[in-house]
């Protein structure tokens, strides 16, 4: 177990769950999948086939889009087609194809979609992998990347570690790179690890480092190592910014998970239907990596593991990003990224606040807190009623982008949009940072989301009534 | 809170009864949007490390001045935390916010011992009200409430302050934990004494505390252990503090160098009166200072300047509390200004565009 996580400004979170060391991996096999038709953004698709269609695992299911082969579903399990949801075209709900699991199948498919998954040959299907998996390409091979980052750090305190991800995926971890590398012969393929888990890192990328175009690259010292947060703007001049994709700066940005996946489908011969979903459970024994196929539900995935939802919230996510899932039908899609059960419980004890740090249920180290020892649950009380800024400046000592969350905050509040927006605003990366240490425990990043969302419609009305 | 009628819903009673619920036991809230955990760091723990920085120096209080001080202290939270009370049923908070707690303690220590008691009550409720409550309660306020009591009191009572220094116990423990309060003969702070007579009190006698003073401000190596503990435990930022010290010393080094008969060497400013209690406790506070880095190097650096020159060349010869009140309404403009020169070129480009 790491010794924390250190942050700028003296902060520590001391136990976030991190998986590391001996888990359970987790191929969950489900009895039938439910395949929302809907798109990573948001579009409605249009269903290929119908009831009583039998499907093998990775076959098209979508009216098959030949130019943009990331916005097409692919069947996640080899069965029968059981039922087509219908459902009202509104805003919220989408039809659903439920496959039943049925491996006997070995009947021709009878319709189209077995033209797409004839295609499964050459580079092109490597395109169409890569781009279903980020999303940023179009799956033809026109657009090329120029650079290629893997990021092999955590994008979230809550994380699984690198050594656990490789553990036993070290084959498709170099098929993932080796595709990348003959896919873009003109890209130059970075991967960017912290200090920790280098030497796993070194391990498995050997072959790849005597090569010209392949990079090992270390995440910025600004932050310590082992930071989960890094201004990737060091490196390579990649800079983030709200307002363009990364795409726009020439780079394919992937990260380890899916580097995976892509190593799993190109090896296996299917689309990237699996997915590796870390669970997390204040009880060791509950927490595992889960091999899943996209479709499954929520309660699904929880009673695969033995673990039951109640007394627990389910963030879908990460705790500093992610969402809460109040319905365990809940469908797994490509954009789950973790799941974290969190224990929900009153949070009174005589004189808490008292008590020196060890058995707070808190994570940083700038208070006595972070006295060494002592076990520390995740738990999702506030601590304490909410209260007006005090300007004690934490907000600004761990965030990440440099911002001062607390005069954003104020500014924000009182309708000074842009003046926010000189300040940076935009710069803002979501990661819950602010609202995190906040001893007047205001919701900084949602409000900080929010008015980053109403300033980019003002200015998307403003250029439309320009032009 | 429910609907219910009767003594313990009365708005005005109601505040109070659930900060004590909150202080004794917690709340039950809980997150409802991203992120989903938060830190067990809250306004009742932030406040709190203060007061306990705070008690030794009050402890030694007692130890100098006898259990009067005690007394001082219980009237100004029932008069400070009476005054937020009613406020907070006017304004119908849910709770009383905690910046009073530690307010009332820090006003207290900043008196001197034998103050009458309802001078003492006047100055806290002044200070909660004019210092904090008009301008909308803890986070809000431009001048910190304790200095507001104080000035104050300091202004409007002139001779009620001049006359209640007093010699303190000293000798073996009992001390003043055996006495209600000391003799009361009046002596002179070690600066209204070198101001009237240019006599220069012993720095082992200002260091341990046996001289005239406030309760709190007296014994210094409590104060630096109680400033040490803020700032170890990042309740206090540590760069006010350091640029404080080093500009009063430097002030008044040069100045002792210009012209050594009339003004005190620097070690003396450095250990008397209220700098150090100041420097340490009060302008730590994060609400009435700059949040910028370089606007708290800014401010704290003016402040030692100011101290000095008041101290020096008025009347005033605590001149902490002055500066410190110049410095909290200037701590907004300094912050706009280092903001505005930190995002200047960002501004610049947009106006290009």
């Amino acid at each position: 177990m790491p010794a924390g996580i250190r942050m700028s400004g003296g902060y520590t979170f001391k136990k976030f769950p991190v998986i590391d060391g001996q888990i359970q991996r987790i191929d969950i096999d489900p009895g039938y999948v439910a395949v929302p038709l809907v798109t990573v953004s948001g579009d409605k698709l249009t269903p290929a086939v119908k009831t009583g269609h039998f499907v093998r695992k990775g076959d098209c299911i979508t009216a098959y889009d030949q130019r943009y082969p990331h916005r097409n579903l692919y069947a996640p399990i080899t069965g029968r087609v059981e039922q087509i949801t219908k459902v009202n075209r509104d805003a919220v709900s989408t039809d659903t194809v439920i496959i039943r699991q049925d491996t006997s199948v070995r009947l021709p498919i009878e319709n189209h979609i077995g033209k797409a998954g004839a295609e499964h040959a050459g580079l092109n299907v490597c395109h169409k992998y890569i781009s279903l998996l980020t999303g940023q390409l179009d799956g033809t091979g026109e657009q090329q990347p120029k650079h290629i980052l893997i990021s092999a750090i955590y994008t979230e305190p809550v994380a699984v570690t690198v050594p656990v991800l490789l553990e036993g995926n070290e084959s498709f971890l170099t098929a993932g790179i080796r595709c990348l590398l003959e896919t873009y012969p003109d890209a130059d393929v970075s991967i960017i690890s912290s200090g920790s888990d280098q030497p796993v890192i070194e391990q498995i990328c050997g072959d790849f480092l005597q090569k010209d175009r392949f990079r090992l690259l270390h995440a910025p010292r600004k932050y310590p190592a082992e930071n989960p947060y890094i201004q990737i703007e060091n490196v390579s001049g990649y800079h983030v910014s709200a307002l363009r994709s990364p795409a726009d700066y020439g780079y394919l940005c992937i990260d380890l998970r899916a580097l995976l996946s892509l190593g799993r489908a190109v090896i296996m011969r299917h689309a990237p239907t699996d997915l590796f979903i870390p669970v997390y459970r204040d009880e060791p024994e509950l927490t595992a990596l889960v091999t899943v196929p996209v479709g499954v539900t929520v309660a699904q995935l929880l009673d695969e593991l033995g673990c039951s939802p109640d007394g627990y919230r389910i963030i879908e996510g990460g705790l500093l990003t992610g969402k809460e899932i109040t319905d365990t039908t809940h469908i797994v899609t490509r954009c789950t990224t973790s799941l974290t059960l969190i224990a929900h419980k009153p949070q009174r004890s005589f004189l808490w606040f008292l008590r020196p740090g060890r058995s707070l249920d808190s994570f940083t180290r700038c208070f006595l807190s972070s006295a060494p020892g002592g076990e520390k649950k995740v738990t999702d009380g506030l601590q304490g009623g909410k209260r007006a800024c005090i300007n004690c400046g934490y907000c600004h000592a761990v965030c990440p982008a440099d911002l001062y969350p607390n005069i954003l905050y104020h500014e924000v509040t009182h309708d000074l949009l842009e003046e926010a927006m000189d300040k940076n605003l935009d710069r803002c990366i979501d990661c819950g940072l602010c609202s995190y240490v906040c001893p007047s425990k205001l919701s900084l990043a949602y409000t900080l989301h929010k008015a980053k969302d109403t300033a980019y419609h003002q200015c998307a009305q403003l250029t439309s009534n320009r032009t | 809170m429910s609907e219910r009628t009767g003594l313990l819903h009365n708005r005005y009673i109601a505040p109070v009864i659930n900060s004590l619920g909150s202080f004794f036991f917690g709340t039950e809230e809980h997150t409802s949007q991203t992120p989903y955990i938060r830190d067990a760091i809250d306004l009742k723990r932030y406040m709190f490390f203060v007061i306990l920085a705070v008690l030794p120096s009050a402890v030694a209080g007692i130890y100098l001045y006898g259990w009067r001080v005690v007394a001082v202290i219980a009237v100004s939270y029932v008069f400070g935390v009476g005054t937020e009370a009613v406020f907070a049923g006017v304004r119908r908070q849910d709770e009383i916010h905690e910046g009073a707690f530690v307010t009332c303690i820090l006003y207290a220590l900043i008196l001197p011992p034998h103050l009458p008691l309802w001078i003492v009550a006047v100055g806290i409720m002044f200070g909660t009200i004019f210092g904090k409550e008009v301008f909308g309660g803890t986070g809000k306020n431009i001048f910190n409430p304790a200095m507001v009591g104080r000035i104050f009191v300091s202004l409007a009572f002139p001779e009620a302050m001049a006359k209640t220094w007093v010699v303190p116990f000293d000798g073996p423990l009992p001390g003043g934990f055996s006495a209600w309060m000391a003799d009361t003969i009046t002596t002179a702070t070690p600066l209204t004494l070198f101001q009237s007579s240019g006599d220069i009190t012993a720095a082992s006698l200002l260091f341990r505390g046996y001289i005239g003073g406030c309760i709190g401000e007296t014994v210094k190596p409590l104060i630096i252990l109680g400033g040490l503990f803020l700032i170890v435990t990042k309740v206090a930022n540590w760069r006010i503090p350091v640029a404080f010290f080093l500009s009063s010393f430097g002030c008044a080094a040069l100045l002792h160098s210009i012209e050594p008969q009339q003004f005190a060497p620097a070690w003396f400013h450095l250990l008397s009166g209220g700098l150090l209690f100041a420097g340490m406790f009060m302008i730590s506070d994060p609400v009435t200072t700059p949040t910028t880095n370089s606007g708290k190097w800014i401010c704290g650096f003016s402040l030692g300047v100011l101290t000095i020159l008041i101290r020096v060349f008025t009347g005033y010869v605590e001149g902490v509390m002055f500066a410190v009140i110049i410095m909290n309404m200037f701590a907004p403009l300094i912050d706009y200004s280092m903001l505005n020169i930190k995002y200047r070129a960002r501004t610049r480009k947009a106006a290009a565009l």
